[in-house]
């Protein structure tokens, strides 16, 4: 077992709800174990950067400084579900490691709630711990359901991999690609992999959103992909609910489930659909489950 | 700050302005900006905005206040990071713009396109204030409050569709974070003279 700090994020208890259980339910059958934060609060995310960024990392290393509290040796190791979470943590960590300016006023902040963050932590995506952590045998060992049937398309989105991430290109990532053949799935060809989701768009820009969305569901669709697999309750939240307007800017039907990639390990794993909640998504995922199941 | 509107620019140059951006942390990064257009062509949102990040560059450093702080480039800008990864100058060009939607928050500018994601903005970090994490139903509703009430008559279907799969939490939850993330962020304003 391998132990990680965990963040789960604030979008787990809502719309990400099919990422947590698909989580819980694959974690420790790969020798991961997360133990979570004690009383994490929200990362600021992109909206809390636009609007004070160093209010933004201090609220952030509230976490940071509490996973560093809770580790046997100081040191913590941090893992995120959400990119957008991974990101502005990450994004704190080495940004304080670099402008020592930054982790005082961050630290003074902290003061105030009885906190300090001593510049120990590390920060993973959990797509890149599934991928790079658990060895290629404890995984291939426990397949026992053949997905062979099924093509996939691998969408990154953009903050997994940007600005900075230690385990993949920033532009032109392929590991997710291979984690998924790896899987026993067919995998599309899927260049536009780790173009923007739209984001916060949707709220605020619904127009711009629904031709960026739609060129995500495009390419999928263009290459009879039979799902779109995320890594992020963003982009998934984005890509599953306005097929119907990005349908309408592109004059075609789309009707594409999109996945979490913890759903698409599960069924590998031969778990039940049901328990990986893929009965709980906006594009029903049945025709693809009945080509696997 | 009157509203700028219908692409009509008043402002005439001044060295104030550059001097300004220059003097804020990061902002440096505009002198070594050698306007190659790389930022504008891997934008995703370029093709909608007044004037490109390569343009916006450029009129920072030709001291156009108004045009860069009432442009609703920065306000397109959805932190894909695809220019900060791909400038050849390494200039942290989504920090860099995150820092000019503060100033035009500061001084008060707007326009269509930037007042919603000021208002988004401004809910969502006050909505951590109060709760300690955030909540996107509640953050919704008082989104569409502030701006228009009856578009969010578009999201009825897709509400409906969260609450039937118990992916819509209905009350706000207060973390027990919320009294720590508050007494943060109030630190926070009191150091604010020193700040980075």
């Amino acid at each position: 077992m391998t132990k990680y700090a965990y963040y789960p994020g604030c979008s787990m208890d809502a719309t990400g709800k099919p990422y947590g259980t698909s989580v819980a339910a694959t974690a420790p059958a790969l020798g991961v174990e997360l133990q979570e934060i004690a009383d994490w609060n929200c990362c600021g995310a992109t909206a809390y950067m636009s609007y004070d960024h160093v209010e933004a990392f201090s609220v952030a290393s509230r976490n940071l400084a509490i996973a560093e509290r809770a580790s046997e040796n100081g040191s913590a190791r941090i893992a995120a579900p959400c990119s957008a979470c991974f990101a502005v943590l990450n994004n704190a960590v080495h940004y304080m490691a670099e402008d020592p300016k930054l982790m005082a006023c961050v630290n003074d902040a902290l003061a105030a709630a009885g906190y300090n963050y001593e510049g120990r932590a590390e920060v993973r995506h959990l797509l890149d711990i599934y991928i790079n952590d658990v060895p290629e045998e404890t995984l291939t060992s426990k397949i026992v359901r053949d997905l062979g049937m099924i093509k996939l398309a691998p969408y990154y989105g953009c903050q997994i991999v940007r600005p900075r991430n230690d385990f993949d290109d920033p532009d032109q990532p392929a590991k997710f690609d291979d984690y998924l053949k790896l899987l026993g799935a067919q995998v599309a060809y899927y260049p536009v992999k780790t173009k923007c989701c739209a984001g916060t768009f949707i709220t605020t820009q619904p127009e711009i959103a629904a031709r960026m969305i739609g060129l995500l569901l495009k390419a999928a669709k263009d290459q009879d992909a039979d799902a779109i697999v995320t890594c992020c309750p963003l982009c998934q939240f984005n890509l599953d609910n306005f097929q119907k307007e990005a349908g309408d800017y592109y004059n075609e039907e789309f009707n594409i489930p999109v996945l979490y990639f913890t759903q698409v390990v599960g069924l590998a794993l031969g778990i039940a659909p049901g328990e990986l909640d893929l009965d709980k998504h906006r594009v029903s995922a049945d025709a693809m489950l009945a080509k696997v199941i | 700050m009157a509203e700028v509107s219908k692409g009509i620019w008043r402002d005439t140059p001044d060295l104030g302005f550059l001097k300004e951006i220059c003097d804020m942390p990061g902002g440096e990064a505009v002198a070594a900006c050698i306007q190659c257009g790389t930022c504008s062509g891997t934008c995703p949102t370029a093709r909608d905005m007044d004037f490109t990040p390569r343009e916006i560059m450029a009129l920072i450093r030709a001291g156009y206040r108004d045009r860069v702080l009432g442009s609703n480039m920065i306000w397109m800008c959805a932190s894909c990071y695809a220019c900060y990864v791909k400038c050849p100058k390494e200039i942290k060009l989504t920090d860099f713009f995150y820092k000019l939607k503060q100033l035009a928050m500061r001084y008060g500018y707007a326009n269509p396109a930037s007042k919603r994601a000021q208002v988004l903005s401004k809910k969502f970090a006050g909505n951590i204030r109060s709760l300690g994490r955030s909540n996107e139903m509640w953050l919704l509703l008082k989104y569409f409050l502030s701006t228009n009430i009856f578009s969010a008559l578009k999201y009825t279907g897709m509400g409906l569709s969260l609450l039937r799969t118990g992916r819509l939490e209905l009350f706000p939850r207060k973390s027990k974070s919320a009294s720590d993330v508050r007494k943060i962020a109030d630190g926070c304003r009191e150091g604010a003279a020193m700040r980075p």
